[in-house]
C-alpha cells in the first residue's frame, strides 16, 4: 500500500491564546494532528523584577517579592524573609513562624483550587469551574481579614508579620478547612471521577520519572511522577519540623497530577489544623520598626516548598541600605524546561488539558 | 553523611579546590572555588561518587564583582534531599569586548542546567559551550 508522506506543518500558538496559561509562544511541528516537535518563547511579561528589587531599599524588597507570582504572593515574600534573615541572623519569634505556616497552607489551597478552575476551563467543565472559584473567595476573604488585602498582601516582614492574627480567626480557619474538606468530596462526585474528564486525563501528558529528574522538576508534578521531594520535610524550614503530614505520590498523567493536588489539599488541611490550634503566645515579630533593618554584608541562599514546587532566592548584602543581588529559583522556568521533551507525540487536542495541568505561572518564569 | 564530611571528601576529589572560608549565610553549607575550565570534571566527580552522590543541580547563578563574573553552582543530593555543597567559579569579563565569554555547560552531568544556563546566558552574555543548551 502506498503511504502519502507529507510534508510538517508549524503551527505557532501564542503569545495571547485562550489555552495558554500566560502570555508565551508555542511553536510546533506537526504531522497532522501529531505534535513532532514544539519549543516555547517566553519573555513576554519581563519586568526585571530581580534588577528592581535592587534599586530599593530592604524593606520595600517584599512588595516587589508580592509581584513574583500574584496568584500565590505569600511565597515570594516567604523565601525572601528567610534569605535576608540568614544573611541578618535574624530569629522569628514562633509564634510569627506558626502565623507565616497558616498564610503559606492556606496560599497553597487557594492556588490548588485555582488549579482546578484552569483544568476544568481546558476540558469545558464549568461547573467545576465556577465552583472551585465560589470556594476560593472563602480563602480570599481570610486573606483579606488578615492582610487587608485578597491579592499582593505585603504582609511578611523581616523577623515575623506586620500584624497579629485578630480574634475570630482561627475559627474560621478552622471553619474554611471543613468547608473544602466538603467540597473536594462534591468535586470528585461531578468532576474527578466524571468518566468523560477520565478519557481526557488518564494516561496523557505522562512525565516519566526520568524525565522528571532529568529536568529537575519538583513540586506536586514531581511527585505526580513518583519524585517524592518536599522540602517541608526534606529540609524543614519555619516550624514545618513539627508538623506532620504525608507526601501524596500520583502516576504522572494529567489526572495524576490533578489527584495529587486533591490529596495535597487535604494534606495541607491537616497542617492547618495542627497549627492554627497550638499558635504560641508571644510576640509576632522580632522587629518593631520597618526601617530597623541592618543586614550586614553576606549571602544567602534560602528556598521553600512553594505551591509549583522549590522556590529559591539568593540574595546579596554588601551591607548597604539596598540588597546587592536578588535571584529567583522558579520552579516554572523548570517546567518550561520540560516541554520540548513533553510535547513530543501528543495530539494537539490533548495540549490545552496537558498545559492546564502543568500549572504554570508565566509571571514567575519571566520575573 | 555529616555536612563536614561533604566539604572534606568534595575538597578530596576536587584536586586544587579551595575551601571558602566564610560559610554560605549562617548555615553550614559549605563553598568550594576552583578553576573554571575544569567544571564539567568537577560536575561528573561529584555527581558519581558513591558516597557524595551529588547528582542534582538546585540552582545556578552568577554576580559580578570586581571586572568578574562569580558563578555558583547549588548541589543537592537526590538521596538526603537536603543543599549540600556550593561550587564556585568566576571567568573574566572585559567590558567592550564583542566576543562573549565562555563556560563550560555542565548540562552533560546535570542536564536540570539548561534553564539556568540559558537566563544567565541572557543577562550576563556567557556562552556555554559543549552542551545541550537551550535556544
Amino acid at each position: 500500500m502506498e503511504r502519502l508522506v507529507t510534508e510538517h506543518s508549524r503551527l505557532e500558538l501564542g503569545i495571547y491564546h485562550r489555552f495558554l496559561p500566560g502570555p508565551f509562544q508555542l511553536q510546533l511541528d506537526m504531522d497532522g494532528e501529531m505534535i513532532v516537535a514544539g519549543t516555547a518563547k517566553t519573555g513576554f511579561t519581563h519586568r526585571g523584577l530581580e534588577k528592581a528589587i535592587t534599586t530599593q531599599k530592604w524593606a520595600a524588597s517584599l512588595l516587589y517579592a508580592d509581584r513574583l507570582d500574584p496568584e500565590s504572593a505569600i511565597f515570594g515574600e516567604y523565601v525572601v524573609c528567610l534569605a535576608v534573615e540568614e544573611i541578618a541572623g535574624i530569629a522569628v519569634p514562633p509564634r510569627a513562624r506558626s502565623i507565616r505556616i497558616v498564610l503559606s497552607e492556606l496560599a497553597r489551597i487557594s492556588a490548588h483550587l485555582m488549579y482546578f478552575v484552569r483544568l476544568a476551563k481546558a476540558c469545558s467543565a464549568e461547573n467545576l469551574m465556577h465552583y472551585a472559584l465560589r470556594d476560593r473567595e472563602k480563602l480570599l476573604d481570610l486573606f483579606e481579614l488578615i492582610t487587608g488585602s485578597r491579592f499582593s498582601h505585603n504582609y511578611f516582614r523581616f523577623g515575623g508579620v506586620r500584624e497579629d492574627i485578630t480574634d475570630g480567626f482561627i475559627e474560621r480557619v478552622l471553619d474554611v478547612c471543613s468547608v473544602i474538606e466538603f467540597r473536594l468530596n462534591e468535586y470528585s462526585k461531578i468532576f474527578f471521577n466524571n468518566s468523560i474528564f477520565l478519557k481526557r486525563s488518564v494516561g496523557v501528558g505522562t512525565i516519566s520519572r526520568e524525565l522528571a529528574l532529568g529536568v529537575g522538576l519538583t513540586g506536586p508534578n514531581a511527585r505526580a511522577s513518583g519524585v517524592f521531594q518536599d522540602l517541608r520535610k526534606d529540609q524543614p524550614y519555619g516550624g514545618y519540623e513539627s508538623v506532620t503530614f504525608q507526601i501524596p505520590g500520583g502516576t504522572g498523567c494529567v489526572n495524576g497530577r490533578l489527584n495529587v493536588r486533591v490529596l495535597e489539599i487535604l494534606e495541607s488541611i491537616k497542617i492547618l489544623r495542627q497549627v492554627v490550634e497550638h499558635v504560641p503566645a508571644g510576640e509576632y515579630s522580632a522587629i518593631k520598626s520597618r526601617d530597623a533593618i541592618k543586614v550586614p554584608r553576606g549571602e544567602a541562599y534560602a528556598r521553600i516548598e512553594s505551591v509549583r514546587g522549590v522556590l529559591g532566592c539568593y540574595v546579596v548584602s554588601s551591607g548597604g541600605d539596598k540588597p546587592e543581588r536578588v535571584q529567583f529559583r522558579s520552579p516554572t522556568s523548570v517546567q518550561l524546561g520540560l516541554l520540548s521533551d513533553l510535547l513530543v507525540g501528543m495530539r494537539l487536542e490533548d495540549l490545552p488539558v496537558v498545559l492546564a495541568s502543568l500549572d504554570l505561572s508565566l509571571s514567575e518564569a519571566d520575573r | 553523611v555529616e555536612k563536614n564530611e561533604i566539604e572534606i571528601k568534595a575538597n578530596e576529589l576536587l584536586k586544587k579546590s579551595i575551601i571558602e572560608k566564610q560559610k554560605l549565610g549562617r548555615s553550614t553549607t559549605s563553598v568550594l572555588w576552583f578553576e573554571n575550565k575544569t567544571i564539567v570534571e568537577a560536575a561528573s566527580t561529584l555527581a558519581n561518587d558513591e558516597v557524595l552522590q551529588l547528582n542534582s543541580l538546585d540552582f545556578l547563578t552568577a554576580m559580578e564583582a570586581e571586572g568578574a563574573v562569580v558563578l555558583s553552582y547549588f548541589l543537592v543530593s537526590s538521596n538526603r534531599k537536603t543543599l549540600d555543597l556550593v561550587l564556585r567559579t568566576s571567568i573574566s569579563q572585559k567590558k567592550h569586548e564583542s566576543k562573549k565569554v565562555q563556560m563550560p555547560s555542565v548540562t552533560s552531568v546535570w542536564p536540570e542546567a539548561r534553564i539556568f544556563e540559558k537566563e544567565l546566558s541572557e543577562v550576563f552574555g556567557i556562552e556555554f559551550v559543549g552542551g545541550r543548551g537551550l535556544s
